[in-house]
């Protein structure tokens, strides 16, 4: 059969001796850099990008990838252990893998994120080598309308990942967007809400407002609290990062689900992983029978998403190589790399430079094997980290923070912001507002509202466009039951809740001590 | 006294000389307003090897993007004039300021243009499933059934380049941003744009394919890459010469020597082989300058295109 | 454990505040435009309405329930931030390694115990560790030292 010639043909490839050295050293600095907080992973990818610039292209793309898979995972890492996601996605990750982390689960937490990830980013391999032309072709009845919808359908239902009421969560999307909204509006060029300052015009950073409202508030909430010991030393020796069985029977089909769910939302250029890992999350929590461990550790929080946004990244190639429209800022650079070397990415790129395209496919399953056996050994290291006494290691994350924030923009602006957002983050904390819907609103919001005043041009301010395209419609129609369903869980939530705290003071509740995740 | 003054004057005239001698001093940074891997990226990336060895001193390419190009400008305004930090940036230098008011910038006085690189051409198209096969018909319904432009935003040279089209037509075409290349030729890929003024490369592989149909190349001549396709001028849309071109700025207050000597390095990068071989699938006509030209040329665009902007009531 | 959730109700007065002052500030300073072809101002404008709207339900809600007592702590914020301002500060003038020294020193005091010799040798750790990683081996442009008079 053809396509195991392809295969083969690209395994020989990517197992080039140049290659497999070039991958493995993207994916270690890629991890390295990926860890640091402050260094996002693009802010990390646009670091390195210009080391690729004098390989061959193959090997350049290879390279690039295995960048980009480290920075991801190094990413995770840092979300996990500290708390500090670099992207919206790796906020899902924090919700219960930093949970898991203080519990003494954190090895496990990491292992099981690289399992997942494998596990995603394989799946949309899979999609990507059988499927690109189909997806490309029916990725383009989306419009901007579609889009909207789309973008409305994740932060409704990012609103829904924490606990606590709905009404909170969707607030902190809004206030995310009205944040997302500072700096230049592209459609029509006026500055909005900068001030006056200059360095405003470009927007608030994202790397501030993570590290702010995250990091910082983690730091503040966690001082004088968090002592070292309280973690048992014998949990982060290489045993402690097996997973129980029971993690494992949980897994399944939350990775399953979460690489379907992330295959679909990476064709879509522009809506990507990061809305993939929300709603695979949302999804998770509601399917599941003890939607009360989300949050404060339950695996599945972390398994669903990590496979949705590693499958998003992966089918997120399907629009850049066969319409050469890059499906995100990652993509953009890997098209960049292909320009440069003179390859034009388009449906022909796959007839005319196999060798190329099949390389790079199973070079992305190298990488990911490769990441898996480097990651194992630093599991143990970073896990470690976490016995530091904590008032040394807070003042050192602190600074890293403060030295990423500057690095992106070299002005002290970005600095201000920090404290600023991680003043916003300690006051949310007091009133519980959820952290993770407002970074995606951060993201989103500047994207939905583009699309939304473009369908609104098209549509010539016909308000009804959203309910008669077909597509829309079913998206707004799912909006609207993700709404209604959350509003109403969250209330029986709370009345479960007391229920099995009024069950347990009397006869002991038998079912819950099996699900509970003991500390 | 005689004495003084001859040694003051040669001096002086040798200053000059002196400084462009000295130059570069240190590192030379390449200031682009746009991301990483973008055209003009790209292409500064390629010019960068070939500086660093005529100057001995490392050529790095700094990516400074937003606001359509102009946070970068604007950087690049306030830094110091000794030439050590270039702008390399497209025609949206003259483009954007007549439709943003309030630049922290002047674009006539606070940075020297030093040279041009070269320019791509644009064509008009349109999804491969309409049923217009000349402009002339594409226009003759727009009036009929108002059309809708997609552009690369506002402000961009794409956008003065449908707005130049639509001026001289009078087609009846509404004007929708997105945001970049990409974007805008998937719009006309799916259909939701019916027309879009897009450089060869931008559209690429769907030329040959016949998902984009191409209607005319916008200007006074033909393209070598589509010999058969007319130009708006044969077609007789008068006024829509517009490229989208690349050039080079500094701060003001740079050295007039120092401007020339990198004016002619650059210039002799264009005659460059091997650089030429590189860059020309790329699409890119290059074209050799000096600094006056170019300011010349600079200035006249940015009154045509301010006058275009109000004349189509886009400007502010 | 309060009455009624005072927390809550004052985060609805917050928000009512903050999606107020968003509507005005949109609807005084950016152009409205019409819904064919909106101006900046109108979606911030509706967000700040649709915020205010959250603030009321919140507040509502939280009339009828009780509340916990919210964790409010001041020594931890005031220092971390002023570490973090600190840094900000110092900087650019001064340069990379005082502006490391200012962060864990003043941070470090929202431990409120002091720690002298540890906080000496993380000072010395961090000012080589952190220039080896971000200048050396990333190759960022960070000025280590410098005196600005």
């Amino acid at each position: 059969m053809e396509l195991f010639g392809n295969l083969a043909m690209g395994l020989g490839v990517a197992l080039s001796l140049t290659n497999l050295f070039y991958c493995f050293l993207g994916a270690l600095l890629g991890t390295i850099v990926g860890v640091i907080p402050g260094l996002g992973v693009l802010a990390a990818i646009s670091m390195l990008f210009p080391l690729t610039f004098h390989l061959e292209p193959t090997t350049a793309l290879i390279m690039l990838a295995g960048i980009w898979y480290g920075t991801t995972y190094g990413g995770s890492t840092a979300s996990i252990l500290l708390n500090l996601p670099g992207t919206p996605a790796n906020a899902v990750t924090c919700l219960d893998g930093y949970p898991m982390a203080k519990q003494g689960r954190g090895g496990v937490a990491l292992f099981m994120t690289t399992v997942a990830s494998f596990f995603g980013a394989s799946f949309g391999i899979i999609l990507l080598t059988l499927f690109t032309p189909v997806i490309a072709d029916y990725a383009l009845r989306f419009g901007s309308a579609e889009y909207f919808a789309l973008m409305l359908m994740g932060l409704v239902a990012s609103s829904t990942v924490s606990e606590g009421s709905a009404i909170k969560g969707l607030a902190a999307v809004t206030i995310g967007i009205i944040f997302g909204l500072v700096g230049m509006d592209t459609q029509t060029a006026t500055v909005r809400f900068s001030f006056g300052v200059l360095g405003l015009l470009e927007g608030v950073s994202l790397i501030a407002l993570a590290m702010g409202i995250f990091g910082v508030a983690e730091i503040i909430m966690s001082v004088r609290r968090v002592r070292a010991t309280d973690i048992d030393p014998e949990s982060v020796k290489l045993k402690a990062i097996k997973p129980t069985r029971d993690d494992v029977r949980r897994s399944w089909f939350p990775m399953l689900r979460g690489a379907t769910i992330g295959s679909f939302f990476g064709t879509l250029p522009g809506t990507g992983p990061s809305i993939a890992a929300f709603l695979s999350y949302a999804v998770e929590k509601r399917v599941s029978k003890t939607p009360e461990r989300f949050g404060n550790g339950a695996i599945e929080g972390i398994m669903g998403p990590e496979s949705a946004n590693n499958a998003a990244d992966q089918t997120a190639f399907i629009p850049t190589l066969s319409l050469g429209v890059p499906g995100s800022a990652t993509m953009a650079l890997m098209l960049g790399v292909l320009m440069i070397h003179g390859v034009a990415p388009g449906p022909n790129l796959i007839s005319n430079q196999p060798e190329l395209f099949w390389g790079l496919i199973m070079s992305f399953w190298v990488g990911n094997v490769i990441l898996l056996l480097l990651n194992i050994p630093l599991i143990g290291l970073w896990v470690r980290m976490l016995t530091i006494p904590y008032h040394l290691l807070y003042p050192a994350v602190l600074m890293f923070i403060c030295i990423g924030a500057y690095t992106s923009g070299f002005s002290p602006l970005n600095i201000w912001m920090v404290a600023a957002f991680g003043s916003i983050g300690f006051v949310m904390r007091i009133f519980r507002f959820p952290g993770a819907p407002l970074l995606l609103g951060f993201v989103l919001g500047p994207l939905m509202e583009e699309h939304f005043r473009r369908a609104m041009v098209l549509s010539r301010g016909d308000f009804a466009v959203f309910f008669e395209r077909p597509i829309s419609a079913v998206i707004m129609a799912l909006t609207g039951l993700v709404l209604l369903w959350s509003v109403w869980s969250s209330e029986s939530l709370r009345t479960r809740r007391k229920t099995r705290a009024a069950g347990r003071n009397g006869a002991g509740d038998k079912g819950s001590a099996a699900d509970e995740e003991t500390t | 006294m005689k004495k003084i003054l001859t040694a003051l004057t040669l001096t002086l005239g040798l200053a000059q000389p002196l400084m462009a001698q000295e130059f570069p001093s240190g590192t030379v940074s390449l200031v682009v307003p746009y991301s990483p891997s973008g055209n003009t990226d790209i292409l500064a990336r390629h010019l960068a090897p070939y500086l660093e060895k005529k100057w001995g001193q490392a050529v790095v390419v700094d990516n400074r993007p937003g606001g359509g190009s102009m946070v970068g400008t604007a950087q690049v305004s306030q830094a110091a004039p000794d030439g050590l930090t270039l702008l390399v940036t497209t025609s949206a230098y003259v483009t954007a300021p007549a439709i943003q008011p309030d630049l922290p910038f002047d674009p006539r006085t606070d940075l020297v243009p030093v040279a041009n690189v070269g320019y791509v051409s644009y064509i008009l198209v349109t999804p491969g499933s309409s049923h217009f096969d000349t402009l002339d018909q594409f226009v003759e319904d727009s009036k009929e059934n108002p059309k809708f432009a997609a552009t690369a935003g506002l402000g961009t040279t794409t956008h003065f380049a449908i707005e130049a089209f639509i001026a001289s037509s009078l087609a009846n075409i509404d004007v929708v941003h997105y945001k970049g290349g990409g974007p805008a030729v998937v719009a006309v890929l799916s259909g939701e744009a019916d027309i879009y003024g897009s450089s060869v490369s931008s559209a690429g592989e769907n030329l040959t394919t016949g998902d984009l149909k191409v209607l005319a190349v916008l200007g006074t001549e033909r393209i070598a890459a589509l010999p058969d396709v007319p130009s708006t001028t044969e077609l007789g849309y008068e006024d829509t010469e517009i490229h989208q071109w690349v050039g080079v700025f500094a701060p003001k207050g740079t050295d007039p020597g120092v401007v020339a000597k990198i004016n002619a390095d650059i210039n002799e990068v264009l005659r460059n082989e091997v650089f030429i071989k590189t860059v020309t699938p790329l699409d890119w006509t290059l074209e050799q300058s000096t600094p006056e030209g170019f300011a010349k040329e600079v200035d006249m665009e940015l009154t045509k295109w301010k006058a275009l902007a109000k004349e189509q009531g886009i400007s502010k | 454990m309060y009455r009624r959730d005072y927390t809550d109700m004052a985060a609805g007065a917050f928000l009512v505040l903050f999606g107020a002052g968003v509507t005005y500030t949109s609807v005084t300073y950016y152009p409205m435009g019409n819904v064919g072809r909106m101006g900046p101002g109108m979606f911030p404008a509706g967000l700040g309405v649709i915020l205010a709207v959250f603030g009321v339900i919140l507040g509502l809600q939280a009339l009828r329930r009780p509340g916990e007592k919210p964790d409010i702590r001041v020594f931890s914020p005031f220092f971390v931030l002023a570490g973090i301002a600190a840094f900000a500060a110092v900087i650019v003038p001064f340069g990379l390694i005082p502006a490391i020294v200012a962060i864990l020193v003043i941070s470090s005091m929202a431990d409120l115990k002091i720690r002298p010799v540890s906080l000496a040798i993380s000072c010395l750790g961090m000012s080589l560790f952190a220039p080896f990683v971000f200048v050396f081996c990333l190759g960022l442009q960070l000025p280590l030292l410098r005196w600005p008079f």
